[in-house]
């Protein structure tokens, strides 16, 4: 029952996520678009390319799939709305993100192109970026709840949301979000300015829906991975706990969306200089403000 | 159930735009409006959207494009001529009811001619002729199931990125390989930096008959060492395989129709080289231009610019002594000012696109697309629309960030345009028109000449010209051809010169007659001095610098080949 429910919110959530952004990429809004989208997407020919490594193409877009779903599935949405509510929920969370690596370079490597190749390897690059910006903040968290439980991390944050007894920790987090998604500013592996889509370039009819579907899964267990870590989950008054936590989470996806619209593609030497001397710093210095905080009894 | 299934494709367009977005906006088509989506890729689109006539070096991308789509596939056709050998699904007038026309066709001819059990294969002729033989593709679930071979492979009109692993018999990285021992299929080799994937090394001591991904196990360490020696070397002194990668003629962050092939070392750039539609059209037919023959070709030679080079037509034919046409010198200016804004905003989208600023992109689209369409009094309207954006561009420290020490140009002579004048050098040709003195037209400049204070100058020239427009206190039409009728005299002979100051800097025309007839022609376009300067300009640049370095120089393909 409960895999049924979280499936369907899942599905909402990715129908919400692919409207707004069909919203931002035309311009005009139309409630159909996603829909008509995906049914085009398996309609129409999926070609792999002439000398492809055909495991690495075929595996990668199944594979980033995998890898937001099984961060999604330790996430709860209420207390009893969970699918595996895991002793290292935080850490597996992580663990499954790691696999976003793995498929992109996969999706890169695999169609022998040049384009998807230079954009695999990229994200490559992204990713010592933005690596550590995501298990430092986690680290801090969890010290707080004392627990890598997710459940008992939401309610570790009884008293105050994490944003506020850790808001260093929460941006950090949610820049190094938008990163895992390969969102923009930081869509330097699919960017269409600069590799024509890179590593999607190659991808046709069913497999892109795989990937596209992916990618938005992946949004959205990056947003319930903030409700979750930072803005007290199902946490709320009045609504129902579940409403809450949809609510967050649609809320975090939206506002990842549309970060992006207003900025420009960062450089790649930029966001290493960024991310490594000033990032990992405040990220020690959050784990060490939040330790003293614990130890004071805040 | 197929119907169904088509019915909702229908809806669904992605569209593939040739020559490019830039120029459809150009012409005033709103894409987006008309529930277009664009492709990155023609791998992504099922639409190919022509706009206006096609040079051949674009009919050829467009055949290739083609043949790399996924079907179901149309093909819409906004103007008169099609490229030979594509099969047009539907056909409009070149506007923007021309276009949702269009669509609304194309939308029917995708439901009864969407699938078909019989196919026939499209095979461009620009792709490898070899390459037809081994093309391999699978249909997921469609009833015209039939391998295409033209799909990934080749030259792919130079957009996309097969092509390029395939090319690299050329460059000499092969020498590295007769360390191995005697390989004698070298050109199979596809992917080079991959040195497990060698499906034909016969002579390799201890490695025979190994494929694909087993890898060189036991391969020591003064064999890499080996395979690397003869690597063409980075700055750094890393050995790496480079690989020629074309970008273009239809990259989403290009202007349309410029073509670069960059020679790539890891993601850094090694070498440049630059192809862009030559201007055939100026070619005398027998016996000379008419006059009204030669003014239809030059306005037609830059469809980004079309106002700025028909004034240049009329003027170097004035010159020569024709009586023309011509605006008054207010309504001149009036034109020139609007083109401009028109173009920078045009620009300014192409920035966005190129650096995912998704907001700069759509908003500056729109304004183009509102000053393009609006008359005067609509552009003092859109003032404030224009203060907005560029308080929201300049504020904007990413942007900064990231445009900031790109693309540094030094002062030369050759320069034009407000490439020149955010060099620091003051070169208009406007300075030279009476018109522009009686409005005390003073040329803005800017220090720095990099990425950043280009787009700042842009921005600076963008209120200027909307100051200049208002000033002129010209009655502006709406209508399509603001330029009066008739046609120009046929009575002159001599040589006679004429420049126009076009939003990309000075363009020069020369024209030669004799008996009333234009014998010689000789066009010099903004941006055939800024293409020259690529090579030295982008080397040893990250990849998405380069091509953010390439944006900021504003070229137009258009006529700039040499």
């Amino acid at each position: 029952m409960n895999a049924v429910l979280l499936g369907l919110g899942l599905l909402a959530g990715i129908y919400a996520v692919a409207l707004l952004e069909d919203r931002l990429t035309r311009g005009s809004f139309a409630p159909a678009a996603p829909l008509l989208a995906g049914i085009a997407l398996l309609a129409r020919e999926s070609v792999v390319a002439r000398k492809p490594d055909r495991l690495l193409f075929e595996t990668a877009p199944v594979l980033l799939l995998s890898a937001g779903l099984l961060a999604a599935a330790v996430l709860p949405l209420s207390p009893t709305l969970v699918l595996v509510d895991l002793a290292s929920g935080a850490l597996f969370v992580n663990a499954a993100l790691a696999y976003v690596l793995v498929a992109l370079l996969m999706a890169g490597w695999g169609p022998d192109g040049a384009y998807a190749m230079v954009a695999g390897w990229r994200f490559l690059g992204q990713v010592i970026a933005y690596s550590m910006l995501i298990v430092m903040p986690i680290t801090a968290v969890a010290i707080r709840a004392e627990s890598l439980l997710t459940t008992v991390i939401v309610v570790s944050q009884e008293g105050w949301w994490n944003i506020f007894y850790q808001p260093l920790g929460f941006v950090l987090f949610y820049i190094a979000s938008l990163a895992v998604c390969f969102l923009p500013p930081f869509d330097r592996p699919i960017a269409a300015g600069e590799l024509a889509a890179g590593v999607e370039a190659e991808y046709t009819g069913a497999r892109l829906a795989v990937l596209r579907l992916g990618r938005m899964v992946l949004v959205v267990s990056l947003a319930a991975a903030t409700t979750v870590f930072y803005l007290g989950g199902w946490q709320g008054p009045w609504l129902p706990p579940w409403a809450w936590g949809a609510t967050k989470v649609l809320a975090v996806a939206a506002s990842m969306l549309l970060a992006g619209y207003y900025l420009p593609r960062l450089r790649e030497e930029q966001l290493l200089a960024w991310c490594w001397k000033l990032g990992i710093p405040l990220a020690l210095l959050n784990i060490f403000v939040v330790g003293v905080m614990v130890l004071a009894g805040l | 159930m197929g119907q169904w299934l088509l019915r909702a494709t229908a809806r669904d367009l992605c569209a593939l735009v040739i020559p490019g977005p830039d120029v459809a906006a150009a012409y005033g088509l709103e894409l987006g409006a008309a529930g277009l989506r664009l492709a990155a890729t023609p791998r992504h689109a099922n639409v190919l959207l022509i706009v206006g006539e096609l040079p051949a070096a674009l009919a050829d991308a467009a055949l290739v494009s083609y043949a790399q789509m996924m079907r179901p596939r149309g093909c819409l056709l906004l103007g008169e001529t099609a490229p030979a050998g594509l099969p047009i699904g539907a056909q409009a007038g070149l506007s923007q009811s021309g276009l949702l026309n269009g669509l609304g066709q194309l939308r029917a001819w995708f439901c009864r001619h969407g699938y078909q059990q019989q196919v026939e294969t499209f095979c461009a002729p620009l792709l490898m002729p070899d390459s037809a033989s081994d093309g391999e593709g699978d249909d997921a679930g469609e009833s015209d199931g039939r391998h295409q071979p033209d799909h990934g492979e080749g030259d792919n009109g130079r957009h996309g990125s097969h092509g390029s692993h395939g090319s690299h018999g050329s460059h000499g990285s092969h020498g590295s390989h007769g360390s191995h021992g005697s390989h004698e299929n070298h050109e199979n080799h596809e992917n080079h930096e991959n040195h497990e994937n060698h499906e034909g090394h016969e002579g390799h001591e201890g490695h025979e008959g190994h494929e694909g991904h087993e890898g060189h196990g036991g391969m020591s360490f003064m064999s890499m060492v080996n395979v690397t020696k003869d690597l063409p070397r980075s700055p750094d002194g890393l050995p790496m395989d480079w690989i020629e990668v074309p970008f273009g003629p239809l990259f989403p962050g290009l202007p349309g129709g410029l073509s670069l092939t960059l020679t790539l070392d890891g993601d850094s750039v090694a070498g440049v080289k630059a192809e862009t539609i030559p201007a055939a059209c100026l070619r005398p037919p027998e016996g000379g231009f008419a006059s009204g023959d030669l003014l239809r070709a030059v306005s037609a030679l830059d469809p980004l610019t079309p106002v700025s080079y028909r004034l240049l037509a009329l003027r170097a034919l004035a010159a020569l002594g024709a009586t023309v046409p011509m605006p008054s010198a207010r309504r001149c200016v009036a034109l020139l000012e609007r083109e401009r804004v028109a173009s920078h905003l045009g620009w300014l989208a192409l920035l966005g696109c190129q650096t995912g600023f998704g907001w700069l992109q759509q908003r500056a689209r729109q304004l183009q697309l509102a000053c393009l369409r609006g008359a005067a009094t609509d552009l003092r309207v859109l003032d404030k629309a224009l203060a907005r954006l560029e308080r929201q561009v300049r504020r904007n420290r990413l942007l900064r960030a990231r445009l900031s020490g790109l693309g540094v140009m030094a002062q030369q002579a050759s320069l034009r345009g407000p490439v020149a004048r955010a060099c620091a050098m003051p070169i208009d040709a406007r300075t030279q028109d009476p018109a522009y003195g009686e409005l005390a037209f003073e040329p803005l400049c800017r220090e720095g000449a990099d990425a950043w204070q280009r787009l700042c100058l842009r921005l600076d020239e963008l209120r200027q010209s909307v100051a200049l427009v208002a000033a002129t206190r010209s009655q502006e039409h709406s209508d399509a051809n603001p330029f009066p009728p008739g046609t120009p005299s046929e009575a002159y002979a001599g040589e006679a010169t004429a420049v126009v100051e076009t939003p990309r800097g000075e363009a020069r025309l020369h024209l030669t007659a004799s008996g009333g007839r234009v014998t010689a022609v000789k066009l010099q376009p903004p941006s055939r001095a800024l293409l020259g300067q690529l090579p030295h300009l982008l080397r040893q640049q990250e990849l998405g610098d380069a091509l953010t370095c390439v944006c900021s120089l504003d070229l137009s393909p258009w006529g700039s080949a040499s």
